[in-house]
């Protein structure tokens, strides 16, 4: 890593450390530093994950609630853009269970006997044809493919993020994108 | 399509999945403070650049400690300094007739009103006994007292008495 990079990286986890310590101290302020150094990333993850802007929204604002409520716990091993992203995605999940809605697209891709073989006329979109594909997936392989390949995060982030090793990320990335590549296989057909 | 052709239009469609609209960010903050940090902070001045006292920020609701001893203080001050200044002011006399050695305000300022209600007494005795000579003398005015003396409110509205004492004078 280059050394500016390695400077920048370590000025970020002082201020961040420093903001920590405020925060802890009731202030406020320091608290919305915090809140918009991340929000943003985490919103973006919220609402890739759960699909609907309310949500993503009660998602975010639970997601920081309990970020600050927990944060004496906070022990700085991992960055605190990390751990926080770990908070999101259990808030999302156990949020979007509660979801009787959003249930139906929970479904797991083997379940789902006709999306290896989705028509060109009965779904013409490529794009929707994708985003049903995702949807079906098994709901660990989404969030590692979106988390990866749509947010840009690191095996290294999402494993820390949803607890897992780093080899079960590359695995179910391999597998995700296998099963994307079938659904869009018979877009390829014609 | 080739290997490569799948995968760019692959990874486009992927980019335009779930797209996610510009996040709400004041308004989520305004929760998650109301919520985490308690009662929301409100600035008694605009977002003007920090300028002294006049850019502090109060907290609504929730005054601290040393606020509300230093008000209990002053008020208990306050309170002192009335009841003293009272006391100097109001005419208070040493001589207690209560007879049993403990003050008594009434008691003790009993005797300014005493005089007082001699006073005017003695001069309405005076003037009662002065006015039947005066009706003799033809004076109209005390005829009329004289007249309604034993009714008040019959004398006040009787023409003679208006006639005397509700005319206003010429001079004013």
């Amino acid at each position: 890593m280059p050394r500016a990079a390695i400077a920048r990286d370590e000025t970020v986890t002082l201020d961040e450390r420093a903001l920590i310590a405020r925060v802890l101290e009731g202030d406020r302020v320091a608290g919305r530093q915090l809140y918009e150094a991340h929000a943003t990333r985490v919103h973006r993850l919220v609402y890739r994950l759960c699909g609907d802007a309310e949500l993503a929204q009660d998602f975010t604002q639970d997601t920081f609630v309990r970020a600050f409520d927990q944060l004496s716990r906070f022990r700085g091993d991992a960055a605190f853009g990390t751990w926080i992203h770990r908070i999101a995605v259990t808030v999302t999940l156990n949020g979007m269970r509660k979801v009787k809605r959003l249930r139906e697209r929970e479904t797991t891709l083997d379940d789902d006997p006709g999306i290896g073989t989705v028509s060109h006329r009965a779904d013409p979109d490529l794009r929707s044809g994708i985003a049903a594909a995702i949807d079906a997936l098994p709901e660990g392989t989404r969030m590692t493919l979106i988390m990866h390949d749509i947010e840009g995060y690191t095996h290294a982030e999402i494993a820390e993020s949803l607890g897992i090793a780093e080899g079960t990320s590359k695995s179910r990335l391999f597998d995700a994108r296998g099963k994307l590549r079938l659904a869009l296989a018979a877009f390829v057909k014609e | 399509m080739t290997e490569d052709e799948m995968d760019e239009r692959t990874r486009e469609a992927l980019r335009g999945y779930r797209v996610p609209p510009e996040p709400p960010l004041d308004e989520m903050w305004d929760a998650i403070e109301a919520r985490h940090f308690g009662a929301p902070v409100v600035a008694l001045t605009d977002r003007a650049p920090a300028r002294g006292r006049s850019s502090r920020r109060w907290r609504l609701g929730a005054p601290s400690w040393g606020v509300l001893v230093v008000g209990m203080a002053a008020t208990l001050l306050l309170g002192v300094g009335v009841g003293r200044m009272s006391r100097t002011i109001a005419p208070t006399y040493t001589q207690n007739d209560s007879g049993d050695g403990r003050y008594d305000y009434w008691t003790a300022n009993a005797e300014p009103y005493r005089r007082a209600t001699t006073e005017y007494l003695g001069e309405t005795v005076a003037l009662l006994t002065a006015l039947p000579a005066a009706a003799r003398d033809g004076q109209p005015d005390a005829g009329v007292l004289v007249a309604h003396s034993g009714s008040p409110r019959k004398c006040e509205r009787s023409e003679q008495f208006r006639g005397v004492f509700m005319r206003r004078p010429p001079s004013w």
